[in-house]
């Protein structure tokens, strides 16, 4: 065999390797597509809804010690009314630090961030707690219950912040109880419930002044694969049932492409 | 501000954190505060208590007394130059007068045997001069000199000095020393029982006296008092007259009833019960009783030790050899009382008429004629020993109602007294109660008593009319809230007398200040311990505080349930000091408050010897102002870490787990 003869069926044998991997990849998204079918088949086109959230030139500087940390250099990006997106990189990557931008517990060093037309830089102190409390909705990977509270109070922990009524709280916080699965459990301390029903919790403390995003840090980290796809799907029925438009910090890249849209950020700026 | 209710649920949690830390912190907290409860609570109690029984003794009556002041250096007194002079002069006329009489009488008479301290003046080893006050010429000059004072001590110059009253009075104790002090001797088992304990009084009115309080302290202690003022202390079916047989109506102490009625010392842990009897059976049976003292002028008081005296020489010396027994033998009378008798008198009668001579000159010269006479006393009233006394009780480690009697000067403040009438009717009252014109020492027979209708009066003409003691105090002449002391420095010192409303009044005041400086220092104390577990309470919060603040919470919300679970520590540590510090109360109520009504009843004279005296008493103000200061100490406690804490940043605090 000339060496014609050999680069021609190593050629041959790379295109195959090529055609079995695109089926391969084929075959994964069409997966990936069935599994995610449902979060999205209720919203089709997310990107014709408002922006609810618009990142512009965003950059966050802290010290760590004595070393300067480039949290995130630039950041520019929209998300729309409705729409579900997952933010995923490396650790470190600036993604916790975006959200936390995001939901107005963090001011950025330099750019703007607008969310349902209001700019958080420009708000006081206590108007960023009440953005806090009226428009986020927030979920955390440590779920931070209040031990000593039972289920429905620590649900309508938020609402007493908001100054709800009481009665509306309940009424609220059995609803949500309901929709996220925890309606016998209301009487329940934190330490009689499972982690994912922890988190389930957590959320429906999240959405009990009905936020208009939901932003979620590393919400399934302390959680199995089980509880983590549930906790998904849970993100994909508040969507569905009260229009929350869902922002999820994580860096399980399978549950992130069960969202609209996935938004990798790489040494604190967005990469494609 | 999030609703109260809220704020209180998400407080509560926070009483279930740290429960061993946060215990002992509550504990120690609230043994701070139960210290100034249970102090409040006695204090109130006694004090109200005090009042109560105050009520009926002198009748929630307001007085004032006077006693006379003198701001002038005693020691500069005796060594003015005019006055030595003067004592001298007085002295020089005396002797000159002396000579020329014992001339004329053909008596010797020598100025050189004059003891040197007899002399008006005496002199130092330097040379310095000062006048003798047991010198006759010597009080002379300083009396001349004192009754040209326009300041001398007047019951006009009290009117002046304390303005209008209601009512004046006077009394009069004995004087503190003169040269012809009379001398009083308790008549025991029929005989003449020679007090041993000199002449001086108790220290004046309302000033308390020793601790001994006995049926002898009569002859050194008896004292005058208006009618009016011995009037609550009268037993029923008693006068305060002088009686048909010329008994002097008195008012004695507990002590010395039981010995008149000879009834044994009770024992110091005596029951209640068996002070209650033992008071139920005094008064049953003292009224009327009497006793008698005997009354020797100076002359016969120095007759008397001389009879004594030369017993003694003849019992000791009689045989030996070379031993001369006197031509003039005196003995005591075998009646008690009596003048001293002639045993023996083998004088020439040239002696006789020497003698003669020498008593002419004596008496010409100012020696009285020996006079004594039994006094019989009738008991009219009963009380107190003395608000100082602890001869009463049989003197404990510590007896509550005698703390509780300190607390004010109360009743009488002297222990024997008769009305000042009899001194109209009763030659040794007259001799015993005679004036001294010198004011020596700051010592004054006289004081005045001013009555007002009202507290605030006495108290305003108290705390604004009264002249400060000199002694110890050399900004009181200056001190712009003492305006009475004249440049000569002759005035009253004023104070509360009689009935206990004034001085529980004047206590009260100032047992407020000392409260609210307790108060004001256990509030630090506590407030520092609180900020400990405050402080780590919250650091122990910090991710939750953070995930509030991410929900919604603003920074006033955050302070907000810490004020809450503040108030929450606050009210814990009001109600365990309440508990801890009614426990000790009542402790001491049930340990003490019997004997205390006992001590009462006497001390003011109350019928009812079942009336409680009790050791708590809850007054508004008191809880107030514990709540206050506990409220100000955890407040500060808790603002220290809560303002740290709401400037916290919350995504640091979350970033740390």
């Amino acid at each position: 065999m000339d060496k014609q003869q050999l680069l021609e069926r190593l050629l041959d044998a790379y295109d195959g390797n090529i055609d079995a991997l695109s089926r391969d990849a084929r075959s994964l998204r069409a997966g990936r597509d069935r599994a995610t079918a449902r979060v999205r088949d209720d919203i089709p086109d997310v990107s014709s809804r408002p922006v609810v959230v618009k990142v512009e030139s965003v950059s966050k500087r802290y010290k760590l010690g004595k070393t300067i940390v480039d949290a995130l250099t630039e950041v520019s990006l929209e998300v729309h009314q409705g729409e579900m997106v997952a933010l995923i990189g490396a650790s470190g990557s600036g993604k916790s630090t975006l959200l936390q931008l995001i939901g107005g517990l963090d001011s950025p060093t330099s750019g703007t961030i607008t969310v349902d037309g209001a700019n958080l830089g420009k708000m006081s102190d206590a108007k960023l707690s009440r953005y806090r409390g009226q428009k986020i909705g927030f979920v955390f990977q440590s779920f931070y219950l209040q031990p000593f509270l039972n289920v429905r109070d620590n649900i309508e922990v938020p609402a007493m912040f908001a100054r709800t009524k009481r009665t509306a709280r309940h009424e609220h916080a059995r609803s949500l109880s309901e929709a996220v699965g925890l309606s016998d459990r209301l009487r329940h301390y934190g330490k009689e419930l499972s982690g994912g029903q922890i988190q389930r919790a957590a959320i429906a403390r999240a959405m009990i002044n009905q936020p208009t995003l939901l932003l979620a840090d590393e919400p399934t980290g302390n959680l199995d694969r089980t509880n983590a796809e549930a906790i998904f799907d849970l993100f994909a029925q508040v969507r569905r049932e009260y229009g929350s438009t869902v922002i999820v910090v994580t860096h399980d890249e399978d549950l992130a492409a069960r969202m609209d849209r996935t938004i990798r950020l790489s040494d604190g700026r967005v990469v494609l | 501000m999030m609703r109260l209710t809220d704020a209180m649920m998400l407080a509560y949690t926070k009483l279930r954190t740290r429960k061993i830390r946060l215990f002992f912190a509550l504990l120690t907290a609230s043994l701070l505060f139960s210290v100034l409860v249970a102090g409040s609570l006695i204090v109130s109690g006694a004090l109200t208590s005090l009042e109560s029984f105050s009520k009926e003794g002198f009748s929630n009556r307001y007085i004032v007394a006077g006693m006379y002041q003198t701001s002038t250096n005693n020691d500069s007194v005796l060594l003015k130059p005019e006055l030595i002079a003067r004592a001298e002069q007085l002295e020089k006329a005396d002797i000159a007068a002396k000579k020329a009489a014992a001339k004329k009488l053909n008596i010797p008479y020598d100025d050189a045997a004059i003891p040197s301290d007899s002399r008006a003046v005496f002199n130092d080893f330097k040379g310095d001069k000062s006048i003798n006050t047991a010198s006759k010429f010597g009080l002379q000059a300083i009396e001349e000199a004192q009754s040209a004072d326009p300041n001398k001590s007047t019951l006009e110059k009290f009117k002046k000095q304390v303005g209008a009253a209601n009512h004046f009075y006077t009394g009069v104790t004995r004087a503190p020393f003169r040269i012809d002090s009379p001398a009083l001797t308790l008549i025991k088992d029929g005989e003449e029982k020679r007090n041993t304990d000199g002449s001086m009084g108790a220290g004046g009115f309302g000033m308390g006296g020793g601790s001994s309080a006995g049926l002898k302290t009569v002859t050194s202690e008896w004292s005058l008092l208006d009618k009016e003022l011995l009037q609550p202390f009268v037993l029923k079916g008693q006068t305060l007259d002088v009686g048909s047989d010329g008994s002097l109506p008195i008012v004695t102490t507990y002590t010395a009833a039981q010995e008149v009625l000879k009834l044994p010392k009770l024992s110091a842990d005596a029951s209640a019960k068996d002070k209650k009897a033992r008071l139920e059976q005094v008064r049953s049976q003292i009224a009327g009783k009497t006793f008698q003292v005997c009354y020797r002028n100076a002359t016969s008081s120095a007759d008397l030790q001389n009879a004594i005296q030369q017993q003694d020489d003849l019992k000791r010396n009689t045989g030996k050899a070379g031993y001369e027994k006197p031509r003039l033998v005196y003995a005591p009378s075998s009646t008690p009382c009596g003048a001293p008798v002639i045993v023996s008198d083998t004088r020439s009668s040239e002696e006789k008429t020497y003698q003669q001579r020498q008593d002419q000159f004596d008496r010409q010269f100012g020696k009285v004629d020996a006079a004594s006479q039994l006094v019989t006393f009738r008991i009219v009233g009963v009380t107190q020993d003395s608000p100082f006394s602890s001869g009463s009780s049989g003197g404990g480690m510590f007896n509550a109602s005698e703390a509780v009697s300190m607390l004010t000067i109360s009743t009488l403040g002297v222990r024997w007294v008769s009305p000042l009438s009899v001194e109209a009717q009763s030659v040794p009252a007259q001799d015993v109660f005679k004036r001294l014109s010198a004011n020596i020492f700051g010592f004054s027979q006289e004081g005045y008593f001013a009555e007002y209708s009202d507290a605030p009066t006495a108290r305003t003409v108290l705390s604004t009319k009264t002249c400060r003691s000199p002694y110890g105090d050399p900004a009181a002449e200056g001190a712009s809230k003492v305006p009475i002391c004249s440049a000569n420095g002759s005035s009253f010192m004023l104070q509360p007398f009689g009935s206990a409303s004034l001085a529980i009044d004047e206590f009260k005041h100032g047992f407020r200040t000392a409260q609210l400086w307790a108060a004001l220092v256990i509030a630090v104390f506590a407030s520092i311990i609180l900020i400990g577990v405050i402080g780590r309470i919250i650091a122990d919060a910090r991710k939750e505080t953070a995930v509030f603040r991410a929900t919604g919470a603003t920074r006033l919300m955050i302070a907000q349930i810490y004020l809450v679970y503040t108030l929450y520590l606050v009210v814990l540590i009001v109600l365990v000091s309440l508990a801890l510090g009614f426990g000790a109360a009542l402790a001491l109520n049930s340990a003490h408050s019997a004997n205390a009504g006992i001590n009462m009843a006497l001390l003011f004279n109350v019928e009812d010897l079942s009336k409680p005296f009790l050791f708590y008493h809850l007054e508004l103000y008191d809880l107030g102002l514990i709540a206050a200061a506990v409220l100000v100490a955890a407040i500060v406690g808790a603002s220290v870490p809560i303002a740290g804490n709401i400037q916290r940043n919350p995504i640091r605090d979350m970033r740390d787990e």
